[in-house]
């Protein structure tokens, strides 16, 4: 069965004219109707929309279909209560299958509604054989309290295999009878989400930036602040509804971008309109920790249990029971903390700064009106350095705080390089950021199990030996810190071999050519950042080996 | 994909009746299934009310690929085509007799449909020859209709013996009673006597019944127009332990 793109007809009376005399023309036998209300579901970053699948829900029906064509994937029925679904809600089968690593960790929400009505009419031959089909499909916009609004209507022709060359006689038909060919072969659920006003694709956990080297230091950061800003407000309704746990990651990142840029580009505002919101910010990222904490834990409950005998296992079962329990607590807690007052006020102030504030001129901070190249120049420079330094002095026995230290640097080095991005010639620039990927990556690693022990051997203290499955708690834990041991040992080892692929001397020539500082004829800008200002900026020391 | 063929030496004991259905019903629960007629008087195409292309023949059934492809009709019902028989048909034999590998020329042909159907029925016609021979090499699972009389009977003693002297698998071989009146003792009593020798018997009993002849009329599989009737019902259940027999295959 192949499915023309189909034809537009108005949605006017002329439409339903039109679509009486072409039904004797054509000679179309009316057969069934069917009109079912269906919801689009996606993650909230659309990951279904870009690999090419919709997901429909007509309540306990669930259809997935291929974006082009409307070809069904997979189908399953079951019940569900909540409006978004995690990839656990969703039963063991063939559309689970299908979904799983495209939502992975993401829950699906609705994200429009439509109501498709579907006539269908066929053509006989002189056996009665259908030879056609032709279907008459309205979309509707479900309104609250009235009576649905229809969209579009489409008449498609529908030709039978062996049977092509009739289909294509009736669709000939149908354009010269005026009908305006609908060469969009998408989905509807496309039609429905502009119908309700919903843009696809308009969100995405990375910032893309495009700036332009001509912008200044503050105007640049400030489309930085804002992009950050739009992240940390759009991730607040599905953080609040307790969607998934990437809405509070998101968020926590997108402040940590921002509390970072605020950090690492002094000078470029006045520090002390600055330094108020920082404070705040930080104040609302804290308030984020555990939770985000318990939502990491939860997340790899199931690796955890894959690295402890089976015998040991329903401690681990006991111990996530705990953190369940305790992550709705702390959840409580932050909703609340959230709405206060307090914290919306600060939020509010934050957004009147970044929208309105940034950008007005400060006699005594003059570095922000210098071009934003050299600023980015002089910040990845510093940061790169840095990093190249403190990582040649760990051994295998320096402590682990050293470690630590150095992956913050890198965050901060990647942030930056996340900001900047769009100033740099990408084929270097993606050189630095593949090499730096590796020893990142180790030392996230590392962090992670660190952190992960610390937790474990926190919460192991404060257990209640007197509950009556404190053995197998106990034991199961401490399996588990052990194992993570284990871990943590195997990734600090990796740590120099990983380190030697960022410090080798191409890169490092790399990096010195890229962020090589930018001379300024000091005339037209008078007041620069620290390096600048030195008189022979050229002799600025290259980074040997 | 797996293929189903309905066969008999003998005429008239309800095999088109019976592939037409099965095929019917095997698309309604989802399977993506392909009739094929291979009798030359055409009757399952009749019942679709399907006619070939002019010049489809038994050349074109045994290439294979898009050559067979492009005859096949979409039936009036989701999931359920068709490859309508032709005059044509009644050379099949000569044109395989022609050809190397003789015996598995349809399997081959077959084949090479893989991936667009779940399920093939074949409409056999009533002889022996060559293109039975290879229908028995294509399927996975060759259900014979007896009508429970004593030449009825006779005719599936030879299928064994064929399939026996042949080196043919006859774990394939299963057979239902077909066009069974229950008025005629006869029928009753070779039915329970061949049950207690003979385990290929599947349970589900099609009778003698004005519905399945009323096909004529209306042009459309039984299951289309009726499914309360007795042989309905036993099309339905005869659909289940074919499926069954059929994953396992």
């Amino acid at each position: 069965m192949k499915t023309s793109s189909g034809f537009l007809l108005p949605m006017s009376d002329e439409g339903r004219q039109q679509l009486r005399a072409l039904k004797d023309a054509v000679g179309l036998i009316a057969g069934g109707k069917e009109r079912r209300r269906w919801e689009v579901l996606d993650t909230f970053d659309w990951r279904l929309l870009s690999a090419d699948c919709v997901l429909l829900r007509d309540r306990t029906c669930f259809e997935l279909h291929r974006c082009a064509g409307d070809e069904l994937i997979a189908r399953e029925s079951f019940k569900a209560a909540a409006k978004h679904l995690a990839i656990d809600d969703f039963p063991v089968g063939a559309l689970r299958d299908k979904v799983s690593t495209v939502m992975d960790i993401r829950a699906v929400m609705p994200r429009a509604e439509v109501i498709r009505e579907v006539e269908v009419f066929r053509i006989e031959n002189t056996d009665g054989k259908t030879t056609v089909r032709v279907e008459l499909e309205t979309l509707f916009r479900p309104v609250a309290g009235q009576k649905a609004m229809p969209f579009r209507r489409l008449m498609r022709v529908v030709a039978l295999k062996g049977y092509e060359s009739q289909a294509e006689a009736v669709s000939r038909q149908l354009a010269e009878a005026g009908l305006a060919e609908h060469d969009d072969t998408r989905h509807y659920a496309f039609a429905a989400l502009e119908a309700s006003g919903v843009t696809p694709f308009d969100y995405a956990s990375k910032i893309k930036l495009e700036l332009s080297p001509n912008l200044t230091a503050r105007e640049a950061c400030t489309r930085i602040l804002l992009a950050s800003l739009e992240q940390v407000q759009v991730n607040v309704p599905g953080m609040l509804a307790d969607i998934d746990s990437e809405f509070l990651h998101d968020f926590r990142v997108a402040l940590r971008r921002t509390r970072s840029l605020l950090q690492l580009v002094r000078g470029v505002y006045a520090e002390e309109q600055v330094l108020a919101h920082k404070t705040a910010l930080g104040d609302v990222m804290k308030r984020t920790n555990r939770l985000r904490d318990l939502d990491v834990y939860l997340l790899e409950q199931g690796d955890y249990a894959k690295l402890l005998p089976p015998a040991l296992r329903p401690g681990l079962e006991d111990f996530f029971a705990d953190l369940c329990k305790e992550r709705s607590k702390v959840f409580k807690q932050f909703v609340k903390a959230l709405q206060s007052a307090q914290v919306t006020r600060e939020l509010k102030a934050w957004d009147r700064f970044v929208r309105k504030e940034a950008l007005s001129s400060h006699a005594t901070v003059q570095d922000g009106d210098a071009p934003v190249k050299s600023l980015a120049n002089q910040l990845l420079m510093k940061r790169f350095k840095r990093i190249i330094k403190d990582g040649r002095k760990i051994a295998d026995e320096t402590p682990d705080e050293a470690v630590h230290e150095l992956r913050i640097q890198f965050k901060k080095l990647r942030y930056l390089l996340e900001f900047f991005r769009s100033l740099y010639d990408s084929d270097e620039l993606d050189f630095l950021i593949k090499r730096s990927r590796k020893i990142q990556n180790v030392l996230g690693a590392f962090n992670d199990v660190c952190v992960q022990q610390e937790t474990i051997s926190q919460y192991l203290k404060s257990v209640d030996l007197k509950r009556p499955e404190a053995v197998q708690l106990c034991a199961a834990l401490g399996a588990l810190v052990a194992e993570l041991e284990r871990k943590r040992v195997c990734e600090r080892k990796k740590f120099r071999a990983a380190f030697d692929t960022l410090d080798d001397a191409r890169v490092l020539s790399v990096a010195d050519h890229l962020f090589r500082p930018i001379i300024v004829e000091v005339s037209t800008n008078p007041p620069m950042f620290a390096p600048a200002k030195k008189p022979k900026p050229k002799k600025a020391k290259k980074i040997s080996r | 994909m797996k293929v189903l063929a309905v066969y008999n030496i003998k005429g008239g004991v309800g095999k088109t009746a019976a592939a037409v259905n099965l095929a019917f019903l095997s698309a309604q629960s989802g399977n993506r299934t392909l009739l094929c007629d291979l009798d030359p008087q055409g009757s399952s195409s009749f019942y679709f009310r399907v006619r070939p292309d002019k010049k489809h023949g038994p050349k074109k059934l045994l290439q294979g690929g898009k050559k067979l492809d492009r005859e096949i009709r979409e039936s009036d019902y989701p999931n359920l085509h068709l490859l309508p028989s032709a005059m044509a048909y009644r050379n099949l034999d000569i044109e395989l007799d022609h050809s190397k590998r003789s015996k598995k020329r349809l399997r081959e042909s077959l084949k090479s449909l893989v991936g667009d159907y779940d399920v093939i029925v074949i409409d056999s016609p009533p002889n022996v020859t060559l293109l039975s021979e290879n229908i028995f090499r294509a399927a996975d699972v060759i259900l014979v209709p007896v009508i429970p009389t004593t030449l009825s009977m006779l005719t599936y003693g030879q299928i064994i013996d064929f399939f026996k002297a042949e080196g043919l698998k006859t774990q394939k071989l299963r057979a239902f009673f077909s066009m069974v009146e229950r008025r005629k003792k006869m029928h009753q009593d070779t039915m329970e006597e061949t049950r207690g020798k003979d385990k290929r018997f599947l349970q589900p009993v099609v009778p003698m019944a004005a519905a399945v002849e009323k096909m004529g009329l209306h042009r459309e599989p039984l299951l289309a127009f009726d499914t309360r009737s007795p042989a309905a019902k036993a099309y339905a259940e005869l659909w289940e332990d074919a499926s069954i027999l059929l994953r396992e295959a």
